[in-house]
């Protein structure tokens, strides 16, 4: 005749009844696992479960208060690991029944199931992981289609503009080649532009360290404000917009913590925005100055840096816009034509180059750090190299 | 001696057993074993002169595929709560979680982590997203359960914040 004894042995299971004092009396033979968890349980024939399995405390008490709720049977533990008296690790799962109103408790172990489960576990992540990184990749070429976009239109609208001023029958012949020589500057530029974008959606495999950043390499910031503001100069002048140039960083060139080619188009970015917003005979300036920062962590260090302010005299920016201003490219139209990727690859650039961009208005919270009671100021944060 | 348990929760793949395979053993592998339901350990450590057995209670991260099991977390005295700081998504999940936790046992002491420290180049989360996580005390830290940067530290920590008497 087959017994429960036979059955438990022949599952790797053994099972338990709760007793009137809280402990608990086997039934039938004690596999060799279970004693690595109660050693005494041959001699004795009955123990504490809750004391011997540190999970069972837990499910013991869940049992009672769930056979207190009408229609409840029985109650699964779920799969769970835990290491015995000589720090061996074991597979578990319990079921709890209620028999003749007397709590069983049943322990098996699954060492085959729980790889099973395992298994299908781990392929499901590792899917999972697959299609976060797949969005990635998504928004990360999302952001490029727009790159191009956005920065090739930026030559063509600077062509356009030398164009135009070219067609002037009175413009001597002296200011005429230097607009071919500025279209053709642009044109080269556009081409550096392709290159340099393609070269950000290589970012995710070839991150930017200032370790690596060689002496050489590190672009020259005085120079880069100085060679996109000639670039902007004739579109500015076409719109009667004044651009002016206010360096307060001394005659020495300051070297920064930057990718020359990219900080070039996130000056470029900027000039273009406050051109965009700018009303005709009004001012559009360009700060340079010093900054020297505590940044009280890791060693306590004093920070030398380079603050880059474009300010613009246009509608300015509200509250609501200079917080999702850098976020993500949305669209334009939801920015009042403010933002887009333009803004946004700025923030990108910045942050890979451990400085910041913010956005102050006399509309924002910052507004008190305005420079002027209306417009919109973009200052720029680099490190010194 | 005291005894405390201890959850560890999170996403999955934020590191939860990496930790406390760091912090018990002192190991660490680069492999991932997804963990199926709960994996029990223990440790003892002395925390200002007390003599402190923890049991450290490392729950299968939350996905769409499981759900933690609130029965889990009885008779927890303070938890862990994990993020990779190179997934976004694992601040949602871990806000996700605090909430759940909060309704069942408020007030109770946790640490939030952001692990994976060492990942820098991939580091996305900024710390100014998790300002104002909770109004229960809590402290943020980063770990690495890689180099072992803040391990032993954020589980001194929570063992010190369970020390302390609290109001029921």
């Amino acid at each position: 005749m087959v017994t429960l004894a036979d059955i438990n042995e022949q599952l790797d299971t053994v099972t338990f009844v709760e007793l009137a004092t809280g402990e608990f009396r086997i039934e039938g033979r004690v596999p060799v696992w279970a004693l690595g968890f109660c050693p005494d349980l041959r001699a004795t024939g009955q123990t504490r479960l809750q004391d011997d399995f540190e999970f069972l405390g837990g499910f013991i008490e869940q049992a009672h208060e769930e056979f207190l709720e009408p229609g409840e049977t029985r109650i699964g533990s779920g799969p769970w690991t835990e290491r015995d008296l000589n720090d061996v690790e074991h597979n578990l799962s319990a079921l709890a029944v209620i028999v003749k109103n007397q709590l069983v408790i049943q322990i098996s172990a699954i060492p085959e199931e729980l790889r099973y489960h395992q298994r299908i576990f781990q392929k499901a992540r590792e899917y999972s992981l697959d299609f976060e990184q797949s969005i990635r990749d998504k928004e990360q070429r999302e952001v490029l289609l727009h790159a191009i976009v956005h920065d090739l239109s930026q030559p063509l609208t600077m062509i356009d503009g030398a164009l135009h001023l070219s067609e002037d029958p009175t413009l001597p012949r002296e200011e005429k080649l230097k607009l071919d020589q500025l279209m053709e500057t642009q044109i080269d530029s556009a081409q550096n532009m392709i290159r340099s974008i393609l070269e950000i959606s290589l970012w995710e495999h070839k991150r930017f360290s200032i370790h690596d950043l060689k002496a050489a390499e590190a672009p020259g910031v005085t120079e880069c404000v100085k060679t996109a503001i000639a670039n902007f100069e004739p579109v500015f002048k076409q719109e009667n917009i004044q651009l002016e140039l206010l360096n307060h960083l001394g005659a020495s060139e300051q070297q920064v913590v930057a990718e020359e080619d990219q900080l070039r188009r996130v000056l470029s970015n900027l000039l273009e925005n406050a051109l965009r917003f700018s009303p005709p005979g009004s001012k559009v300036s360009v700060l340079m100055e010093d900054s020297r920062v505590d940044t009280t962590s890791p060693a306590e260090k004093m920070v030398d840096q380079v603050v880059i302010t474009v300010s613009d005299q246009g509608p300015g920016v509200s509250e609501s816009l200079a917080e999702s201003l850098f976020q993500r490219f949305v669209g334009e139209s939801e920015f009042g034509g403010r933002g887009g990727f333009g803004l946004y690859y700025c923030q990108m650039c910045l942050h890979r180059w451990g400085g910041k961009i913010e956005c102050i208005s006399p509309g924002t919270s910052q507004g008190d750090k305005a420079p002027s009671d209306k417009g919109a100021s973009f200052k720029l944060t680099l490190l010194k190299f | 001696m005291v005894q405390f348990k201890i959850c560890m929760i999170g996403a999955y793949r934020v590191g939860k057993t990496s930790l406390v395979e760091r912090f018990v053993r002192s190991l660490y592998s680069d492999e991932y074993h997804t963990t199926i339901g709960v994996k029990i350990d223990k440790k003892s450590m002395t925390v200002q002169g007390v003599d402190a057995k923890l049991m450290i209670w490392d729950i299968a991260g939350e996905d769409e595929f499981y759900t933690v099991n609130n029965n889990y977390l009885r008779g927890m005295a303070g938890y862990f709560l994990v993020m990779d700081g190179t997934r976004i998504v694992t601040l949602d999940m871990a806000r996700k979680l605090h909430k759940r936790v909060e309704l069942l046992k408020p007030g109770i002491p946790f640490v939030l982590i952001a692990n994976k420290a060492d990942m820098t180049d991939e580091w996305i989360l900024d710390d100014k997203e998790v300002e104002n996580f909770s109004t229960s005390p809590y402290r943020f830290l980063k770990t690495s359960a890689k180099s072992g940067e803040n391990v032993e530290e954020a589980f001194t920590f929570l063992v010190e914040e369970m020390m302390q008497p609290r109001s029921k």
